[in-house]
């Protein structure tokens, strides 16, 4: 079991991997992959552009099919199952392209993320409170709405069912700054949900934000996993790993 | 519950949905939908004479539903899986093959002078033809298709293979002949209306056409396997990831298309009275410019190109009867010309 | 050459011997099969091999799939036969048809290559199948010219019928006519053609054809031009298989769309090339072979089995004589899936060559 003291080591996480290598085409796009997503935290994935950040994150949600190690959820192994099966087990995918169905309509797009129930009641209600504009543009082609509004429904479809863990792929990608805050009180209020959230992250202002544990990737290994307090105050390990510093990217 | 917090920080919000504000340059189906009429007008002008065009323009909406029949089931296996059957041909062949099969044996009811006794033997006959495709077409799927997806070299190769098998197969259950058979009695002739005649069986397949186009855009629109199918056209891997059996539903469309494949043959087969074992493969080249035209994938789209198609070869066919099938050809290469991805262009919603 | 064929032959052992025995076997065809059946078989089996191997230079060495190759095919013999139906037959006349065939065929050629470097290769597959059957249509309607359905039965050179006669004494028990002359011109041509087509695989252009087949993307950015490549061996399939059409004109003496143009010949051709083997060249050798036998003798052998099973009615009629074609499916469809390299790439591995080695790497 997990036994990095930085962590809350008590509860089991709620997802592990271990030594994960995914081969595509060919290319070995992660060598060793291994932390794990404690439960009701935020784990915030980092690293410089073409790590494997994205690829970890196909390969939990089995787009990319793992050629060795393995992925626990809840402790039961997942690394051979489809995505099919994996998204019934409760992991939720916000990929980096967000993956609007353009052509359907906003409220059709919330309509397929609710698989088992109606799109109605009490859950629903919640969702467009926490985003407004959704109700509004409801009927109208997802494809029309702005780039953060596309990205709230995105978020808005993994969450319209509960689940228990959400991955989320660059979620400020391409947003200006207001939009983000506007999603980083939506995360906030996820979290406040006790959701489970795993997400790959840029934007360091929004990863310490929302961030509670760490993870830090290079050349498709992680090199360093602990918490984000400790991270956000070490400029000389921000510039080491990520090539910047917090304050370049507020 | 979590308390409410606003996430929309200027905008002022409305409290009812809003209208969806569509304009006309962003309606690409309706501005191809619209060079249907368009069409049909400067045809009017070139032929002059109002009966011959009245003719011709029914002929061409009937051979036009009954090529979109054809063409819907083949433009959604490729738009859904991106899978490009070579063998949809064959389905057309099998269905007019068993259709003819069925009608031929039903002479009580195929011959009698009932519209409803020959629309039952029709009907029977369809539907026996439509399981059978949909059977084949389920083993078509998890003998050849199921082992090529993403390798469109493959799977050219593998269902042209396929094609060849199924053509060989009918000569071997059918032989080789070409099989004759005269429309049922009621649906020969023509209907009286003013001084205008329409012949019936025209009539009957842009009728039957119709209905399907609006059954299936009402089982698109409103169901939620065609919502399902809408959102697999644009982005598999995410309805993948709402946990839904994306192969499951491929296999439907599949057999679904190949079924719709099989009565457009029989339609097709009992309007020329007559059947070859090459009926699919010489119907196929069709398919695919309907289905290139249309855009791939788009089932507006295919729809709107199959009527184009059969209304210009009609047209064509009576003001420069060399040029029928060249002007289909033409008009491909204008509209690619035009749009590249065909008249309807799938969004691929950021895939 | 030699250099090249030692490059490119194919490594195993009994594939080589296969190979031999079949160009010995067509080559001394009139001294070892008696008929004119046998004379035919082998004429049109050399014309298919150069058939079926510049469709490989475009199937195998691009990726690229084409229906629309029997078009080039069919360009080249219609010329021939229009020529020597319009004018008197000579070989004045012929060359001027060659030359015309193959300008046609180029210009399409060329503009069918500009279009498959816009579209994929599915779209490409499609509308060559469009474009193919509308050149048959075409045919069949232009018919003052083509003969329509019919096709066209022309005089030859006389120095190529059965009418000339050099010499009264028979060699070693054959009779030195015209024809054999016209089945020398035409084994002799089609080696030539073969030849060529090795050479320029083993050059370093084919080298580099090959590399951009593994990985477009890798050899562009090492520098190969893409589009150069890709059309320049487009030209060179379509005039290859121009140059077999025009053999075929002269060897059949008749010219009709089902003889050069129609689709069952261009799935012949697919059956061939990838039965034989994609992208190795000999492979269309063996395919040409084994569908010309298969069509020949598969359909003896289907009816003495189906004597044997007469008294089942859809059993029989699965071995009827005429059903040659369905095994021949299954069969593509089996090499399809086991062995996708063809009977030439299943057994021997061509050593890796530089340019792919650079790609690779």
């Amino acid at each position: 079991m997990m036994t990095d003291a930085t962590t809350d080591a008590r509860v089991m996480p709620m997802l592990t991997l271990q030594d994960v290598h995914t081969e595509v085409d060919g290319y070995h796009i992660l060598e060793g992959v291994s932390f794990s997503v404690p439960r009701h935290q935020v784990t915030m994935l980092l690293g410089r552009n073409g790590v494997g950040k994205t690829s970890t994150l196909r390969t939990i949600m089995g787009l990319w099919r793992a050629n060795r190690g393995t992925i626990a959820l809840n402790g039961e192994n997942i690394e051979s199952l489809n995505t099919m099966n994996i998204a019934r087990k409760g992991l939720h995918y916000v990929p980096e392209n967000m993956g609007i169905f353009a052509s359907l309509t906003v409220g059709e797009n919330l309509r397929i993320a609710c698989r088992s129930q109606r799109l109605e009641g009490e859950r629903l209600d919640w969702v467009l409170q926490l985003f407004p504009a959704l109700h509004t543009f409801w009927h109208w082609p997802a494809g029309h709405l702005s780039g953060g509004q596309k990205q709230m429904l995105a978020i808005a479809r993994a969450v319209i069912e509960p689940c228990d863990l959400l991955l989320v792929d660059e979620p400020s990608k391409g947003l200006a700054p207001a939009i983000i805050q506007n999603l980083i009180q939506a995360f906030e209020a996820l979290k406040s949900e006790q959701t489970t959230i795993l997400m790959v992250e840029q934007n360091l202002h929004m990863a310490q934000r929302l961030g509670d544990h760490l993870v830090v990737m290079e050349d498709g290994r992680t090199l360093h996993e602990g918490r984000m307090a400790d991270f956000a105050t070490d400029s000389k390990r921000q510039a080491e790993w990520l090539g910047l510093s917090m304050e370049a990217s507020v | 519950m979590t308390a409410y917090r606003s996430t929309e920080t200027t905008a002022e919000v409305p409290a009812q949905p809003l209208k969806p504000r569509t304009h006309w340059r962003q309606r690409r189906d309706l501005q191809a939908a619209a060079i249907v009429p368009l069409v049909a007008l400067v045809a009017a002008v070139l032929i002059g004479d109002l009966n011959a065009w009245l003719t011709l323009t029914l002929a061409g909406l009937a051979m036009g539903m009954m090529l979109f029949i054809m063409t819907s089931g083949f433009t959604l296996v490729f738009g859904l899986m991106d899978v490009l059957n070579f063998g949809h041909g064959a389905f057309i062949s099998l269905g007019a093959f068993c259709g003819f099969s069925v009608m031929l044996s039903m002479d009580g009811w195929r011959l009698s002078d009932s519209l409803w006794l020959n629309l039952g033997a029709f009907g029977a006959a369809a539907i026996v033809a439509m399981t059978v495709a949909a059977l084949m077409a389920w083993l078509f799927e998890r003998i050849l298709v199921r082992r090529v997806y993403g390798d469109h070299l493959m799977q050219i190769l593998i269902t042209m293979g396929g094609l060849i098998v199924a053509e060989q197969l009918i000569y071997v259950f059918w032989g080789g002949h070409d099989i004759p058979m005269l429309k049922p009695p009621a649906f020969q002739g023509g209907v009286q209306w003013g001084g205008l005649v329409f012949e019936k069986y025209r009539l009957l397949a842009v009728v039957l056409g119709g209905l399907l186009f609006i059954g299936l855009l009402l089982v698109f629109k409103r169901t939620r396997l065609g919502l399902l199918i809408r959102a697999g056209v644009e982005n598999r891997e995410m309805v993948e990831s709402f946990g839904y059996n994306v192969r499951r539903l491929f296999v439907l469309v599949f057999m679904a298309g190949s079924a719709l494949a099989a009565l457009g043959g029989i339609m097709w087969g009992v309007y020329d009275e007559v059947i070859t074992p090459h009926l699919g493969q010489s119907l196929m080249i069709t398919v695919f410019i309907v289905a290139i035209i249309g855009g791939l994938g788009s089932i507006e789209g295919c729809f709107i190109a199959a009527l184009l198609v059969g209304l210009l070869s009609n047209y064509v066919g009576f003001l420069a009867p060399k040029l029928a099938l060249v002007s289909t050809i033409g008009l491909m290469v204008v509209v690619l010309l035009w749009r590249p991805q065909g008249l309807v262009p799938v969004s691929d919603g950021g895939k | 050459m030699f250099q090249a064929l030692r490059d490119t032959l194919p490594s195993n052992r009994w594939i080589r011997a296969l190979l031999l025995i079949i160009v010995v076997g067509i080559v001394l065809t009139p001294w070892l099969f008696e008929g004119t059946r046998a004379l035919d078989t082998a004429a049109r089996l050399s014309i298919f091999i150069v058939l079926a191997a510049s469709y490989d230079l475009l199937l195998g060495y691009t990726g690229v799939v084409s229906f629309a190759h029997a078009l080039f095919f069919g360009i080249g013999a219609y010329s021939v036969a229009i020529a020597f139906d319009q004018f008197a037959p000579g070989f004045g006349v012929m060359a001027m048809a060659i030359l015309a065939g193959l300008s046609v065929s180029l210009v399409v050629a060329f503009v069918m290559g500009l279009v498959s470097l816009r579209v994929k290769t599915i779209f490409y597959a499609m509308i060559t199948l469009a474009v193919a059957s509308a050149a048959t249509v075409l045919v069949s309607q232009f018919y003052h010219l083509t003969g329509g359905e019919d096709g066209l039965t022309y005089r030859l050179p006389r120095v190529l019928t059965p009418a000339f006669r050099p010499f009264d004494d028979p060699l070693f028990g054959v009779r030195l006519t015209g024809k054999l002359f016209n089945f020398y011109t035409v084994i002799f041509v089609a080696i030539l053609l073969f030849l060529l087509m090795v050479r320029i695989v083993a050059s370093p252009f084919g080298r580099v054809l090959k590399a951009l087949r593994e990985n477009d993307f890798r050899a562009e950015a090492i520098g190969y031009n893409t589009l150069v490549y890709r059309t320049t061996a487009t030209l060179l399939s379509a005039a290859f298989a121009t140059l077999a059409g025009v053999l075929m004109a002269i060897w059949l003496r008749y010219t009709g769309p089902d003889s050069v143009l129609s689709l069952d010949i261009m799935i012949d051709v697919l059956l061939m090339v990838v039965i034989g083997g994609m992208g190795t060249l000999y492979g269309a050798i063996i395919g040409a072979t084994v569908l010309l036998l298969a069509q020949m003798y598969l359909q003896t052998l289907m009816g003495s089995t189906q004597d044997v099973l007469g008294g089942w009615p859809i059993l029989a009629n699965l071995f009827d004589p005429n059903r040659w074609l369905l095994w021949l499916g299954l069969l593509f469809i089996a090499s399809v899936y086991f062995f996708p390299q063809g009977i030439v790439g299943r057994f021997s591995h061509p050593r890796a060559t530089e340019a792919e080695a650079e790609v690779r790497t």
